[in-house]
């Protein structure tokens, strides 16, 4: 057991942690406005609800990282760990932790193709990434 | 120009601030409060509208008033620019006739401060800082690297930052961090989230701070000890939580539509603003502001700190107190940015700008969640 903060789905969000638990990413989408993240049960651009949900395809590109030298809970045997912003190839942008490369800057560019994997953290199945073609695990 | 019809006419920091163990965060904002109202010869009886980021309530029991009028918004650290924002509003409507505004924190030593929990309901809490973040350090700075990457500049542009702002600091006795610092000095201080080098980050501190605003008509009456410092213009825009969910990772839409909103209530441009502050938790926040607010085209902030422009001696000498970096940052700094601009007008700081009329203070709040602007102008 590392520790990790585990999620607390509320009722809006709970679809998108059930299909995390099935090794998918799943988000709302207004047909007009696209994709909805963090997920909410309206469009935050016109309102309409409610909205289908669409699976990503769990590819993306780094769009910002820093290395964390301080330990976040859980966190204290990866320090320093990388946090990344990815650019999914949908959209969306989400925060994770890069994986599967030496923890240096030079490890990292801006743009690098990167997918999807899952960290079962009490059962809630965290998205985390690393770089496309690693086949590394937590 | 506008009319004068809303001033500052009380300001103060807490007795002490840096570290302070001895008292509570809600003793350092009482204290603040009850200096800032000397400066106008008023007691807590006068008040009749209070705002800050604490329990309303009980900021009006432990002062010892009733207001009319008590606003509790908490956007984070530029809150106190949006209880300027309010206040202003609410003296031109009459719904209150002398507003108190109110800071303190016991960010460091953590005296009468409830256990902090973190919500892993809300946004933030279920898709960013479950991934090992550790503090503000490691998510309010996460965008930098996209900004740095798009403009083709390196480390070195976020310790210029910290570089310009200890020339200040050494001119500032309550500061903290009072040392004058090389670009090595803070490549070479200890990592705490790369890029940034503690140097870049701010430090915990203790501290409070107060403000005091009425009407012009109202402030002419008053035994001042300071001339009135005038509200020229302010600027709010709530963006919505969680740093990886801004619109445009390089710039802050929040900045551009606060100060925007700001310069238009004023009546001015850039080019009417001596003396700037910019909120900076960390390094990467004067150069987001320095570009959205407009006063230096995009991915240009640092090479114009680095030319001295914001540094003693600068044509826009900018975070005069050191910053939050050097200087303090309680948790939610912009109550001290305030102070140091009400300081620059009145011409008592201790790193006091010759000839300054106009002050601009920038805040950001949430980790680009929200943003305050405030321009202030001597009379």
């Amino acid at each position: 057991m590392s520790g990790k903060s585990v999620p607390s789905a509320t009722p809006e969000t709970l679809q998108y942690w059930e299909h995390t638990a099935q090794g998918e990413i799943w988000m709302p989408r207004c047909d007009d406005h696209g994709w909805v993240f963090p997920p909410r049960p309206h469009c935050p651009t016109c309102g309409k609800r409610p909205l289908d949900w669409k699976q990503l395809s769990g590819k993306g590109r780094i769009a910002s990282f820093i290395i964390s030298h301080r330990a976040g809970v859980g966190y204290q045997d990866e320090v320093p760990y990388f946090i990344i912003i990815v650019d999914t190839a949908e959209g969306p942008r989400m925060v994770g932790n890069l994986y599967g490369v030496p923890v240096t800057p030079e490890s990292v560019t801006i743009g690098m193709p990167v997918e999807v994997f899952f960290e079962d953290r009490e059962g809630v199945h965290v998205p985390q990434w690393r770089p496309v073609g690693s086949t590394v695990t937590l | 120009m506008k009319p004068d019809d809303i001033v500052i006419v009380g300001a103060s920091e807490s007795e002490n601030i840096g570290i302070v163990p001895d008292v509570s965060a809600m003793g350092l904002a009482i204290d603040s409060a009850l200096r800032a109202l000397d400066d106008a010869g008023l007691t807590p009886a006068d008040v009749d509208g209070i705002a800050g980021t604490m329990h309303p309530a009980e900021l009006a029991l432990q002062l010892g008033t009733r207001p009319r009028y008590a606003d509790g918004t908490n956007v984070g650290g530029c809150s106190y620019m949006l209880h300027v924002r309010h206040a202003v509003a609410a003296l031109r409507a009459g719904m209150a006739s002398v507003v108190g505004i109110m800071h303190g924190e016991s960010g460091r030593s953590r005296v009468g401060v409830p256990m902090m929990s973190m919500d892993m309901t809300a946004a933030p809490g279920q898709f960013e800082r479950i991934y090992g973040v550790a503090g503000t350090f490691s998510m309010f700075t996460l965008p930098v690297m996209a900004y740095l990457n798009k403009y083709g500049l390196d480390e070195s542009a976020l310790a210029e930052v910290s570089v310009a702002q200890s020339k200040w600091a050494a001119q500032q006795p309550r500061a903290l961090r009072q040392k004058i610092v090389t670009v090595d000095d803070v490549l070479n201080s200890s990592m705490i989230a790369w890029p940034f080098r503690v140097l870049e980050c701010c430090p915990l501190t203790d501290g409070g701070g107060s403000l005091v605003l009425t009407t012009a008509s109202r402030a002419a009456d008053m035994d001042l000890k300071y001339a009135p410092v005038v509200v020229a213009g302010t600027g709010s825009l709530v963006e919505g939580a969680g740093s990886s969910f801004m619109e445009d990772l390089t710039s802050f839409r929040a900045f551009r539509e606060s100060s925007a909103e700001a310069f238009r209530t004023a009546e001015m441009t850039v080019d009417d603003i001596d003396h700037l502050m910019i909120y900076d938790a960390y390094a990467h926040l004067p150069l987001y502001g320095l570009e959205d607010l407009g006063f230096v085209g995009k991915g240009e902030a640092s090479e114009f700190i680095k030319s001295g422009a914001t540094s003693p001696g600068g044509s826009l000498p900018m975070n005069t107190n050191g910053g939050g970096i050097m200087y303090t940052h309680t948790g939610m700094y912009g109550m001290f940015a305030l102070q140091e601009a009400v300081r620059q007008m009145r011409g008592t700081s201790p790193a006091q700008v010759d000839g300054v009329e106009t002050s601009f203070v920038q805040g950001v709040g949430g980790m680009f969640a929200a943003a305050g602007s405030v321009i202030l102008r001597k009379p």
